[in-house]
């Protein structure tokens, strides 16, 4: 019988700082096989794990329309990434996934996009996001408003510049009062309020938003408030888990769990929930 | 159905160990059977329940070599097992978390492994104590569902029922029970049932512990609660668990370990955030996993009421009346 808790091996091939505690691993599965036919969802996640110290959670931040490879980008918080962190290009690393459903991109098609995230919580986006500019016509207008505590908290900063350029992007990127600096040229203000600054229209429209719990919050209520549908409002939810089947209780709100029912949740599925998270 | 006569249990069981990994009731919870010193019939329930002959305590997933990055291989399970006096609420129990751990979303390897390797002789309770309720869900004293053989105790002497074909085979050697054997078994079952006299109502518990989720019910009958989890422990449905990496020297395990909804670390995010931060939301969590999420997820409740947390329990939390409690609302 299988072992689904036995990882595949994967190497680090390129390793990029994003700011002072946060990094992008780009990782190559080491069996060809696996490396093959190994394919994923915009939106899932995995169990990353460093034998001796353990395994932990985060999503794949590579879009599934590249092949060959993901990549993933994390934190310096805990025991695991706090090794992980310190891991050299060509060190091995294990990985169990993909777990979790994904966003529902094919029902985005057609539809003008807005993406809001806050801080690393542009990972998750960011799969979604090349997976779309991978498939540009299948989409409407695509906005995506990104901001974080200070110009030093920004991640992916060459692909920012990159959005920034492209004509088919209307890209707005914010820091927080107070995290700018004389040569910034972006906005300065939280994402709510610059949301509701550029305010999007609501027509024919799905926002995807990630980032940190309060930020999600006050995003919803602005998206709320400029008028759109619970149903339109597309998020991803954070719980610890260790598993990532289902099994082993962490993760769940009420008879939901996150790690096999989410992380994707639309605003309208999480109104359901009861107060537990 | 294939009924015979164990006379002497001991010479029994001393025959199956030649042939089988024996696994027996002590007080304290199941243990192998490795010689004849070793046997025994407890006729109460045992303090551990049976799920850690399928779900162990620490569960070894694989091994690795800490320098060798990526060399991972897992332990292989070969033997035959016998599992001997299995309670009718433990054997309820197999029933709940095969539907969690063999389902056709998910196939837990080590499980499921376990499980169809052993063979399970069941025994009929006789001996329920104040703190069972197993009526409430229907569970029959006598339970012949999920059992391989059956043996009922009729005084010193085991009336031995083949219920599979596996079963029967094992005992097919054995002695044929009388009528009178029969008749007796039949009167000893009775006599337990009499016992049993648990009132919890488990009708429409599910949708009214929906309504009580916001309820202070919980706050004030969980204010006792020392948060020791020894209910998670001792239950044989609870199912919670860890994965941590074990080091000596260059080798390594990936293990597998019993948790506890009940410790406040259990849902700890990193970033400081807890979901579950006071123990009055770990109880809400656990009865309603029990009683209202499992049974929407698989299909049945997650408690056959065994009574081992209500027996255990150093604070005397009882399950029965926070159910009696959602019930009366």
């Amino acid at each position: 019988m299988e072992n689904i808790y036995k990882p595949y091996i994967a190497e680090i091939k390129e390793i990029v700082r994003e700011t002072s505690d946060t990094t992008t691993f780009k990782l190559e599965f080491v069996d060809e096989e696996v490396k093959k036919s190994f394919d994923f969802k915009a939106g899932q996640f995995g169990e990353y794990s460093v034998f001796g110290v353990g395994e932990c959670t985060f999503c794949i931040a590579s879009s599934p329309t590249r092949k060959g490879y993901i990549e993933c980008s994390f934190k310096k918080v805990g025991k695991v990434t706090s090794v992980l962190y310190d891991l050299n290009v060509g060190d091995k690393i294990g990985f169990r996934g993909p777990y979790g459903n994904w966003f529902p991109i094919d029902d985005m098609k057609g539809k003008n996009l807005i993406f809001v995230g806050g801080g690393i919580g542009l990972a998750p986006l960011r799969s979604l996001i090349w997976n779309c500019l991978d498939n540009r016509d299948d989409f409407k207008d695509i906005t995506i408003i990104y901001g974080a505590r200070s110009i030093n908290d920004l991640v992916y900063k060459n692909e920012l510049k990159e959005w920034k350029e492209r004509k088919d992007i209307n890209f707005v990127v914010t820091v927080d009062p107070g995290g700018e600096d004389k040569d910034w040229k972006g906005k300065v203000g939280f994402v709510p309020t610059v949301l509701e600054e550029v305010s999007p229209s609501k027509k024919n429209a799905v926002v995807i938003t990630c980032g940190p719990p309060i930020m999600i919050k006050f995003v919803v209520l602005s998206l709320v408030k400029m008028g759109f549908s619970d149903e339109q409002i597309v998020t991803t939810l954070e719980m610890r888990m260790k598993c990532g089947l289902g099994k082993c209780g962490r993760c769940n709100i009420g008879n939901v769990y996150v790690c096999k029912d989410g992380p994707v949740f639309t605003y309208k599925e999480i109104k359901q929930f009861p107060a537990e998270f | 159905m294939n009924t015979k006569i164990i006379t002497n249990i001991k010479k029994f069981i001393e025959e199956l160990i030649l042939n089988y990994a024996v696994y027996g009731p002590t007080k304290d919870g199941f243990i192998q059977f490795e010689d004849t010193n070793d046997i025994n019939i407890c006729s109460e329930n045992t303090l551990k329940a049976p799920k850690e002959i399928f779900f162990p305590q620490t569960e070894v997933m694989f091994t690795y070599q800490k320098d060798k990055k990526g060399e991972a291989e897992r332990p292989v399970l070969n033997e035959k097992r016998i599992l001997l006096g299995v309670k009718p609420c433990d054997v309820k129990s197999f029933l709940i978390m095969d539907r969690l751990f063999d389902n056709d979303d998910y196939k837990d390897p080590y499980y499921i492994e376990r499980r169809r390797s052993t063979v399970i002789m069941g025994i009929a309770c006789l001996s329920p104590k104040d703190t069972c309720f197993c009526n409430s869900f229907d569970i029959s004293l006598d339970n012949k569902e999920a059992v391989d053989i059956l043996l009922t105790d009729i005084g010193g002497r085991y009336l031995t029922t083949g219920i599979s074909d596996k079963g029967s085979e094992i005992i097919d050697n054995l002695e044929k029970a009388s009528q009178d054997d029969i008749k007796k078994a039949e009167e000893v079952i009775k006599k337990a049932k009499d016992k049993l006299n648990s009132k919890v109502s488990l009708t429409d518990l599910s949708n009214k512990l929906k309504k009580v989720f916001e309820d202070d019910m919980w706050k004030r009958m969980t204010d006792k609660c020392l948060g020791c989890a020894t209910c998670t422990y001792l239950c044989p449905t609870c199912h919670c668990f860890d994965v941590q990496d074990e080091n000596l020297g260059k080798e390594g395990r990936r293990v597998r370990l019993w948790d506890s909804c009940q410790f406040p670390l259990f849902t700890l995010h990193t970033s400081g955030h807890n979901p579950r931060e006071h123990k009055s939301e770990r109880i809400r969590n656990r009865v309603m996993h029990k009683f209202s999420y499992f049974k929407g997820n698989f299909g049945e409740i997650a408690c056959v009421g065994c009574g081992r947390c209500v027996e255990n329990c150093p604070v005397n939390f009882d399950i029965r009346e926070m159910l009696e409690m959602v019930s009366s609302k």
